[in-house]
């Protein structure tokens, strides 16, 4: 039986949004196409090998655990950039999209660097970006749904960007774009769960992952989820 | 001049509210404090001014307090209606001074919303503040937990004795950098404890002084147990007020070798009843005092009330959404009950404070614990209700247990055509009004 390894960085530090949703809903849906998944949540204590593992997870944190983790992700500039490269799957939502930027200005104007592997520069404001959004992703014919929660934002003019803006707030609170995609790189500022809440980006990312590895991908039916997103476009996201 | 202009009309609106029979908690100290918002600092307070806050447990530990002070004669006035904002807390201060902003009474006791501290008393310091506890909560207002931590100790200085749960340490980081007097107070290990972290996320998991991770001797719940730090001093340490022999079966637990009766058979109850032993024992009540309080008639507990749908008992656990921890204990206490019986959850807004739904506090919640075969059907309920079913399929409960009730209308035949057994709700606050309106009328009015 064919295995995907699944890395789930920092999972005891960012961790604020239900992130655990995207792991349980990715672990499920790709044993479901008959492979075997092994699972490591991985942390500042432990070593980190980016050869090892197909798939990486990294969610949103506070200040304090932003900087915990920059500090020890440093030491691996070079392996998360070759394992973008070498097309390895990274899922990065909420704040952690700072780290891979070139710099992160503090609100009292003092610059952290940050990992370098982007062209974008990151900045702390003193509002905070709150609210739903709906998102239109190139490869989905549907809306991508989701919330933000933050006091950050980001320079990019939009070269690398993941999603446009339907509703909602971008890079900076009125930016057109939002995310960073790079070969497998899918990074947002939408918090938490998103697999769960967009059970079509589900699909098309186990099939990505699939094809990664020359795997027969079988379609499923996520029949809860899909519901929970007509209703939440329906009632929620098309009344505000 | 002007605070005698703000107490009249707070207590001329009051009088109105009461005269028309509205709710006067709030608005007469919406009008005093919009006219100028320092009035608070201009009250002569007690010798007592008394703070409860925290994520959760602020009401229960407040009205326990108030209990054992009036039970032994002290002359206090405290937010019994719950309302701790700073416009319902104007509203109570204001009305009770003389005209001229004397506070009328010998303590002052307030259950404050966290972040509303900074608010009332930036330069009149409590005397002594409770921090219950701090977790993850209502994120679209207060942010990540670092961030309400922050804005509670903002508001203090050393004037103001800090009386600590010593289980979290999130609040334990205060005996680093915090100046005045800190009282700390803990539950020893029960039979519930455990060893290894469950849940789906953890809070302060990391050592606040040098960021190692943190070993724990045991968990209560979330992050709250014994802890230390294998690579520093940093640890939990011995506390000022320590309750052990925790029984909550028999509701009793020993403070300090003194044994006391509990309200509720709930964990939640044991850290009311030894934060509100800590306040009245370092105030200077005498342990015969406390005690005699607590285990004499203790007020009636808000949550749980029990109702009747035709021969079953309907029994009202009412959640915090947002709140995975407030989850956490209803999911508890209908697990431990024991019994077969059906599950209500649902809401049909996120908050009643913000429009904001965010809904992936969902993932944060162990509902794995209703992957329980004494658990016969669970209904999902308002406008989430395919949301938390979602998150049910991810906990391995069985889809067929999992019953989606589409009109609320026909939610009383829904629970009598699909389960015979008794009924647990555990929504959130605007559906256990819907659900006890439409019990109440099924039963002709009685409960």
């Amino acid at each position: 039986m064919e295995t995907i390894k699944i890395a789930h960085l920092y999972y005891d530090l960012m961790n604020l949004y239900g992130e655990n949703g995207n792991i349980r809903v990715l672990t499920k849906h790709l044993e479901e196409q008959n492979v075997k998944v092994i699972l490591h949540t991985l942390s500042l204590e432990d070593e980190l090998d980016f050869t090892k593992y197909d798939f990486f997870y990294l969610g949103c944190g506070n200040k304090a655990s932003f900087n915990l983790v920059l500090e020890h992700l440093k030491k691996y500039q070079k392996e998360v950039k070759k394992a973008i490269k070498d097309n390895k799957f990274f899922l990065v939502s909420g704040t952690s999209l700072d780290l891979f930027g070139k710099s992160f200005t503090n609100l009292d104007g003092t610059i952290t660097k940050t990992l370098n592997i982007f062209d974008y520069e990151s900045k702390e404001i003193d509002n905070r970006l709150v609210g739903e959004q709906e998102f239109t992703f190139n490869s989905l014919d549907k809306p991508i749904i989701g919330f933000q929660n933050r006091n950050t934002i980001l320079d990019s003019l939009g070269e690398l960007h993941l999603f446009e803006v339907i509703k909602g707030f971008g890079y900076q609170m009125d930016s057109h774009f939002e995310g960073i995609r790079d070969h497998n790189f899918y990074g947002t500022y939408l918090l938490g769960p998103i697999l769960a809440r967009n059970p079509h980006f589900t699909e098309y990312l186990v099939s990505k992952i699939m094809a990664s590895k020359n795997l027969t991908y079988h379609p499923f039916e996520l029949a809860y989820e899909t519901k929970a997103y007509q209703e939440y476009l329906k009632n929620i996201i098309e009344k505000n | 001049m002007m605070t005698f202009l703000q107490i009249l009309v707070n207590k001329l609106i009051t009088w109105g509210c009461k005269i028309m029979k509205k709710n006067g908690t709030v608005l007469p100290g919406t009008f005093s404090y919009n006219m100028r918002p320092k009035v608070l600092e201009k009250i002569k307070y007690p010798k007592y001014v008394i703070g409860v806050t925290g994520s959760s447990g602020k009401g229960t530990t407040t009205n326990l307090i108030a209990h054992i002070l009036k039970s032994n004669g002290y002359d206090v006035v405290y937010n019994e209606n719950g309302s701790n904002g700073i416009r319902g807390l104007t509203t109570l201060i204001l009305n009770n001074c003389t005209m001229f902003g004397r506070f009328k009474h010998d303590i002052l006791l307030l259950e404050i919303d966290e972040k509303h501290l900074h608010l009332g008393f930036r330069k009149n310091k409590l005397t002594h503040l409770i921090i219950t506890n701090i977790t993850r909560d209502q994120p679209a207002r207060n942010g990540s937990p670092d961030l309400i931590y922050k804005a509670i100790m903002d508001s203090l200085d050393e004037q103001t004795t800090l009386i600590l749960n010593a289980d979290d340490p999130g609040l334990m980081q205060a005996k680093l950098t915090f100046l005045g007097n800190i009282i700390t107070y803990g539950l020893e290990k029960t039979v519930d404890s455990y060893t290894k972290f469950k849940g789906q996320s953890i809070d302060n998991a990391y050592c606040p002084k040098c960021h190692k991770k943190l070993t724990y001797k045991f968990y209560h719940y979330g992050h709250i147990g014994s802890y230390f730090c294998k690579n520093c001093d940093f640890s939990r340490g011995s506390l000022n007020y320590m309750g052990t022999n925790i029984d909550l079966k028999n509701k009793t637990m020993k403070i300090n070798n003194e044994m006391i009766t509990l309200n509720k058979d709930i964990l939640f109850e044991a850290y009311a009843t030894i934060a509100a032993y800590a306040l009245t024992s370092t105030i200077g009540l005498k342990k015969e005092e406390i005690t005699f309080a607590l285990n004499k008639n203790t007020p009636k507990a808000k949550r749980g009330n029990t109702y009747t749908l035709d021969n079953r008992h309907i029994t009202f656990l009412e959640s915090k959404n947002e709140n995975c921890l407030s989850y956490y204990q209803s999911l508890k206490y209908i697990i431990d009950t024991n019994q077969k019986c059906s599950v209500i959850l649902g809401f049909d807004n996120v908050s009643r404070r913000y429009k904001f739904n965010d809904v992936s506090w969902l993932w944060d919640v162990e509902f794995e614990l209703l992957n329980n075969s004494n658990i016969d059907k669970i209904f999902c309920i308002g406008r989430f209700k395919w949301d938390v079913a979602s998150r049910l399929i991810y906990a391995n409960i069985d889809p067929k247990k999992i019953i989606l009730v589409e009109d609320l209308d026909n939610v009383l035949s829904s629970l009598r055509q699909k389960t015979k057994y008794d009924l647990y709700t555990m929504v959130c606050f605007d559906m256990t009004a819907i659900l006890k309106s439409k019990i109440l009328e099924a039963n002709n009015g009685n409960n």
